[in-house]
């Protein structure tokens, strides 16, 4: 295995742990903003819920259960791969991370690929944002539906899209032996936000796929 | 690396790409001082524009009322996220709060030099509208009319949308700072109390920041694509908007006024030569505010059409905020009692800060009682009430804070004397521009109007003659303050014998900040009367 | 302030794999459980399930169970304050519809101001049927009621959709809340019913003229004419000669019915 690159840590910081713990918390940190502001898209999703149940009951029969239990299981097993990668970054075995990264990637891609057939299927019906509707529904508040799976899932894409350029960033680093047991920082950090990626769809696949 | 004799952050390295590029914090601040001052001279352009077209009823100098809606909305929205959001954290923060911690640098430099960058990206194309159709909508962008506007809105959707990250990062950097950074010694419970301040600051930034993002997201795809949650058209509420709007704005206020109260935390005690008046009450007081912020935003949506019991909630909730703020202000002037007071400018700039806030925070009362409410909502009487708080408070706040750390940043002192001359302009025309409104307002007089009716002419006129005292005394003080930065006389490392860390090193700081290591072995106000 | 080295911990192979597979049952099951239906449980075991999930995600694989109590109230902090969003924003939308009590003098739901209302020049007893009336009606309902009620009177119309129970169907005899009869009509018109507002704020003469409407449009039978006794319940003089005295219906009264409507 070759040897590790040696990562001097920044002058502000008194060690290599000191570092590691000051970006963790950054990250956390930065989640935590993730959370509020996903928090918008789950608050209009609840009241319009909530006052339109019967537009939400409609609504969720055009979205195909058997492509969002597939994209889930994508992703829970793009967190199991980048948890190993993880592990692997801590033990200084950069070409096992590095591959496990690969498949994370790899599955990443698969979610958009499916998200991409569930979308132009959508578009081929005629079924867009609110405004942009052309689809008839029997209840006259089934498009809000619509602009709201448009809007939740598409904002999840794009954070899905974002962390697919970390990893390959990561992948990059990893080919050049870059991390072991003192300095697996970025490793750990995206590890973090794509499982957070992963989270969300946890809420939004019962949500918008299995509400009755 | 040891300084060289003068060798200080200033003139460490040289060249432009040294600053473009810099990873120091104190090189960062400076250069959101000069983007920051430009953007509040544009914005104090658009103030003085509209005080003029207020001067007299009937047609001034805009041509009609629509353009008298984009030069209040440009008023607002600049002064409101270009400048009195970032100015006390981006500038006085990133500068003073490493060193009070007796630290090298912020928790990630490189973080910062990206907010800097993001900052300047949102409001360059904010105020890109300028140039093209404008932006009508007022500073809070309510639907369904956001919506519908052919004006340049979606520039200033984006623009804030990009900004609101700069503000976040800077929060996150703050508390990783506070919590990993600290030196020898410093613990919690030494901590000075502006430190305190920017903690609950970025903590507010974190919380309150992203909810405006996705309110400017959904914003700019209604305009876009239509989406129907804020459109009757479609289907939606646009009270739901202003839910959405005002659970981030409340608390931005606060984001603007809570580093302001920190500032005068740290110079009532230095120029009192005593120790502050109940540090741990203000602490928590400063906390109980960022919280209780959250729980209040209702209160700009009591006429808008919300449910009666949402308004009876939120006006209760809003009382409570009044308590901490009391103990904060009573804190102040106890820390005055029996001290040993300098009347330097820093000083004068808190005092006047006293005495303009507690107005301001009073009469946020009449607007938080619901009956009262109903009147005064829409009225001048807001628009006094706020300004009040922002100028008086967050501004007159950066202007002690500015003055107190001048001559650490750049090793030079200004004019005592001009210094005087400006806080006079200021403070006398601030209170002659916005004292009238409180009575133009309760008088009836509609706030966003391009006229008014005749019964309110004298108040506007001299309403408009404080805004030239006001300009008068900022000019002043730009001219002063840069005489000082090129031929002032030089300021030594502790001009105002003050007791936290950033005055222990010399005036400009080195480039790491500190010679050598940091050791605190007591609290940051020992300071005793003669 | 540095931390000490500490050992980091790592998660093993074989425990990733074992919260992998915890976590693809727990989907199964809830994709199993949506099939059944509990009502408005669904939503909540849903989301418990759900909860369950994240909380694997979260101890395990982001290593919150070994993180100490800064990241943890940080997270924390983050579900509080998104939960206060929403609760506070719902405490507006789901008690808009509660109507405060009504606060004008001598009035009541049982006694409605139709005296006061005027009822215009050319309508001296406008619960008699006329043509001019029939016009009347018909210009009303086009304007504010086929919105919700449907052109047909089916209680179709685009605006009802939404609403639950749904807009009266003038066409069915059966289940009307009020009653069908002329009088009742006119009351229901006056005091509002469900999500339908109180009209009172029409004069007397077009809510006779909705009435008779109503009755010639879409029902079946014609159910008679206003006997004086249903007049008099509804607080009208059947002899009053003329129209009637015109008094103003108080401004509170006008801001209530612009505001009690949802």
């Amino acid at each position: 295995m070759a040897k590790t690159v040696e990562h001097h840590h920044a002058h502000h910081f008194d060690s290599h742990d000191h570092e590691f713990d000051a970006s963790k918390q950054g990250m956390w940190l930065f989640l935590l903003q993730e959370v509020l502001f996903f928090s918008g898209l789950f608050v209009a999703y609840f009241i319009f819920r909530g006052l339109y149940l019967e537009a939400w009951i409609e609504g969720h029969t055009y979205l195909s259960i058997p492509l969002g239990a597939l994209n889930t299981a994508i992703l829970i097993l793009s967190s199991l791969t980048m948890a190993l990668a993880v592990s692997a970054a801590q033990m200084g075995e950069n070409r096992k991370a590095a591959w496990y990264l690969i498949g994370t990637l790899i599955l990443a891609g698969g979610f958009c690929v499916v998200k991409a057939i569930e979308y132009t299927g959508k578009f081929s019906h005629g079924i867009f944002p609110a405004g942009m509707m052309e689809h008839e529904f029997s209840n006259p508040k089934t498009p809000l539906f619509f602009s709201i799976y448009f809007m939740m899932t598409g904002v999840h894409a794009i954070h899905v899209l974002g962390g697919m350029v970390a990893i390959v960033w990561l992948i990059r680093r990893c080919f050049r032996n870059e991390f072991g047991s003192n300095y697996y920082t970025p490793v750990e950090l995206v590890g973090l936000y794509w499982h957070f990626v992963d989270l969300v769809w946890i809420y939004l696949f019962p949500m918008l796929y299995l509400t009755t | 690396m040891s300084a060289g004799h003068g060798d200080n952050y200033l003139n460490h390295t040289t060249g432009l790409k040294s600053w473009l590029f810099t990873l120091d914090h104190k090189r960062i601040a400076l250069m959101y001082l000069f983007s920051i001052l430009f953007f509040f001279l544009l914005g104090g352009v658009f103030a003085v524009l509209v005080r003029l077209e207020l001067m007299q009823p009937g047609h001034q100098i805009l041509q009609n009322a629509d353009q008298y809606n984009r030069f209040f909305t440009y008023h607002g929205t600049i002064m409101v996220f270009m400048v009195v959001i970032p100015m006390v954290p981006a500038i006085l923060g990133n500068f003073v709060l490493p060193m009070m911690l007796g630290a090298k640098d912020v928790a990630f430099p490189r973080l910062n030099l990206a907010s800097y960058y993001l900052y300047m990206a949102g409001a360059l194309l904010a105020a890109s509208a300028l140039l093209g159709k404008g932006v009508d909508t007022g500073w809070t962008f309510y639907t369904p009319y956001s919506i519908r506007t052919s004006t340049g809105a979606n520039f200033v959707l984006m623009g804030a949308f990009i900004m609101g990250f700069s503000g976040i990062f800077t929060g996150m950097n703050f508390i990783v700072t506070i919590h990993k950074l600290r030196c020898k010694g410093l613990t919690f419970g030494r901590l000075p109390l502006f430190v305190w301040a920017s903690y609950a600051t970025s903590i507010v930034q974190i919380l309150a920041t992203p909810v405006l993002a996705i309110t400017l997201f959904l914003a700019t795809f209604e305009r876009l694509t239509g989406i129907g949650i804020f459109d009757p058209n479609l289907g939606g509420d646009p009270i739901l908007f202003q839910h959405f709007f005002w659970f981030y704005s409340h608390p931005a206020v606060y984001i603007m006024i809570l580093p302001a109260m920190g500032i005068i935390s740290e110079v009532i005690p230095v120029f009192s030569r005593k120790p502050i008046f109940g540090y741990k009450a203000i602490a928590a007081a400063t906390f109980g505010i960022a919280v209780v912020a959250f729980l209040v935003w209702g209160h700009h949506m009591f006429v808008s059409g919300q449910s009666n019991f949402a308004n009876f909630i939120f006006s209760l909730l809003t009382m409570f905020v009044a308590v901490p703020t009391g103990v904060k202000v009573f804190s102040w002037v106890a820390t005055m009692y029996k001290g040993d007071i300098r009347f330097d400018t820093p000083m004068l700039y808190a005092l006047a800060f006293l005495f303009v806030f507690t107005i301001g925070g009073m009469t946020g009362m009449h607007l938080a009682t619901l009956a009262t409410d109903i009147h005064l909502t829409d009225t001048y009487f807001v628009v006094a009430h706020f300004h009040y708080v922002m100028v008086g408070g967050s501004l007159f706040g950066f202007m002690a804070g500015l003055h107190y750390w001048f001559p650490k940043m750049f090793g030079k002192m200004y004019s005592e004397g001009s210094a005087r001359v400006a806080w006079i302009l200021i403070f006398v025309g601030f209170n002659v521009t916005f004292f009238p409104q409180f009575i133009l307002g309760s008088q009836g007089m509609p706030r966003r109007y391009f006229d008014y009716l005749p019964e309110f002419a004298t108040l506007n006129m001299v309403s408009t003659i404080g805004s030239w005292f006001i300009s008068a005394g900022f000019l002043f003080a730009a001219v002063y303050l840069t005489r000082a930065l090129i031929s002032g006389p030089k300021a030594e490392s502790n001009p105002w014998d003050s007791k936290t860390l950033e005055w222990q090193t010399s005036s400009p700081p080195p480039h790491e900040n500190f010679e050598g290591d940091v050791e605190v072995t007591e609290g940051p106000y020992e300071y005793h009367p003669a | 302030m540095s931390d000490q080295n500490h050992e980091h911990h790592i998660l093993t192979p074989k425990m990733a794999l074992k919260i992998w597979a915890a976590l693809m049952v727990l989907t199964a099951v809830t994709v199993a459980v949506a099939q059944l239906d509990f009502g408005a449980l669904s939503l909540v075991i849903a989301m418990f399930i759900a909860t369950v999930k994240a909380s694997l995600v979260l101890l395990f694989f982001m290593g919150m169970k070994y993180e100490g109590y800064q990241n943890r109230a940080i997270f924390g902090a983050s579900f509080v304050f998104g939960l206060i969003f929403f609760v506070l924003t719902s405490v507006d939308i789901f008690t808009r519809s509660i109507a405060r009590p009504l606060y004008v003098e001598g009035y009541s739901k049982d006694k409605p101001l139709i005296v006061a209302a005027e009822t215009g020049p050319k309508f001296v007893r406008p619960w008699l049927v006329t043509p001019e009336l029939l016009a009347l009606g018909k210009k009303t309902f086009d304007a504010n009621c086929v919105v919700c009620h449907g052109a047909s009177g089916k209680g179709d119309g685009p605006a009802g959709g939404g609403l639950d129970p749904r807009p009266r169907d003038f066409t069915i005899k059966a289940g009307w809340k009020n009653g069908s009869s002329r009088d009742r009509i006119f009351y229901s018109l006056t005091n509002g019913l469900g999500a339908m507002p109180s009209y009172a704020g029409e004069t007397a003469a077009t809510r006779w003229g909705l009435t008779h409407y109503l009755v010639k449009a879409f029902f079946s039978s014609d159910p008679g004419k206003v006997t004086h006794a249903q007049l008099k319940s509804l607080g009208i003089d059947p002899n009053a000669a003329g129209p009637a005295k015109v008094k103003k219906i108080p401004v509170d009264f006008a801001i209530e019915l612009m505001s009690t409507d949802g």
